[in-house]
């Protein structure tokens, strides 16, 4: 009995990490990369639909050239 | 009879040898330094915060667009603030994201990367007018007479270079890029001559291009031995990741000066200079890095440093 809720424990344990690993993946970790991920995750710039897109498109061109470390 | 023919011969040869290439070259630009000649603000000072657009008139005076303090300014030839003007908001004259800047004549003309619109400023720095755009603007550059360029970016549009008179209404348009290259990768930075021609150094790929204004091709260049930006995948977006080329100017004796982006060898800091038929003449190299190049009329020339925190004017020094 406890054997099996210790697998099941184990399971769901190793299942959430792997869950988090690749959420962890997908979240870009450079500075304009994750300003792009956000603008387009952002509920009011997303209601904007292509403009939205653009206006976040544009602000990665704009932090490649002036933000991002050379 | 004889020895005249000879010498005859020899002046003709002499003026022929002259004329060669080879010959001419010795005339040719081989070397560039820049001398600092002014630097405004710094770490310890609280004049400017994150520079984004520079511009200088022909009395000496610099105007600059400040990101971080929502602002533009004016300074005098040694550098002293004179004025400043804007300030965070969406009311007529601010801003929430300055970027571009230029001028000509008596007008300032600024953008803020969130508007459709170009932002009129006397040299006072009085705010005038909004010049309406179709999209939103990647660059700008004033032509005279009333009259903007401005590249902007259409979401599934080829790139185009727009030229605007003071209302707003489209005078003519450059089609300058490929259809279907990707998001972004048709991005770039111009700079007009004067007589009819465009430069364009693009952000996310090797190339430097120029055009007539009516849309034909004259040459094009690669200064980075044709190296390729990565690719990121962001949601669905797959986006180019290193910048070639950040800048583009004009020095008035007809060389072309490009900034390396990331993925040049001393990133954001290499200078290319350029004969006006695309020839690479010599490199030079910025102290600090820059996002930009401005070079004014005096043929000064204009780049960051401190990351943005300082302004640095240099002679160039030509050799």
């Amino acid at each position: 009995m406890y054997k099996t809720a210790g697998v099941f424990i184990l399971i769901l344990l190793l299942l959430s990490g792997l869950a988090l690993g690749l959420r962890a993946e997908d979240i870009p970790s450079n500075i304009c990369e994750r300003a792009f991920f956000d603008c387009l995750n952002d509920p009011m710039i997303s209601s904007w639909a292509a403009y939205g897109t653009l206006y976040c498109l544009v602000g990665y061109g704009f932090c490649k050239k002036y933000i991002d470390p050379a | 009879m004889k020895l005249r023919t000879l010498f005859v011969g020899a002046v003709v040869v002499a003026a022929a040898l002259a004329g060669t290439p080879a010959a001419r070259g010795s005339d040719r630009l081989r070397h560039i330094v820049l001398e600092e000649v002014l630097s405004i603000g710094g770490l310890n000072e609280e004049t400017l915060f994150q520079w984004t657009g520079v511009a200088a008139d022909d009395e000496g005076f610099i105007y600059v667009l400040d990101a971080m303090d929502y602002s533009l300014k004016k300074f005098d030839v040694r550098g002293k603030l004179l004025k400043k003007t804007g300030g965070k908001g969406q009311g007529p004259g601010e801003f929430m994201a300055p970027r571009l800047l230029d001028g000509s004549g008596d007008s300032l003309y600024a953008t803020d990367q969130n508007i459709a619109a170009i932002f009129v400023f006397d040299r006072n720095l009085e705010f005038k007018r909004m010049i309406p755009c179709p999209s939103l603007i990647e660059h700008l550059k004033a032509l005279g007479d009333g009259r903007v360029a401005v590249s902007v970016l259409g979401f599934q549009e080829p790139g185009r270079i727009l030229i605007l008179n003071g209302e707003g209404k489209l005078l003519s348009e450059l089609a300058y890029a490929d259809k279907g290259s990707g998001p972004l990768m048709d991005s770039i930075s111009f700079v007009p001559d004067g007589r009819g021609h465009f430069y364009l150094a693009y952000l996310f790929q090797d190339r430097v291009e120029k055009w007539t204004v009516e849309g034909k091709r004259l040459w094009g260049a690669k200064l980075l031995g044709g190296k390729k930006t990565g690719t990121k995948k962001i949601a669905s977006f797959v986006l180019p990741g290193e910048t070639c080329l950040k800048g583009i100017a004009l020095d008035g004796r007809g060389h072309v000066f490009v900034l390396g982006g990331r993925l040049a060898k001393n990133p954001s800091r290499d200078v290319f200079v350029l004969s006006q038929d695309g020839e690479l003449l010599t490199t030079c190299t910025l102290p600090d890095t820059s996002h930009c190049l401005y070079i004014d009329r005096a043929h000064f020339l204009y780049a960051r440093g401190d990351d943005g925190i300082t302004l640095k004017k240099y002679r160039i020094v030509y050799e």
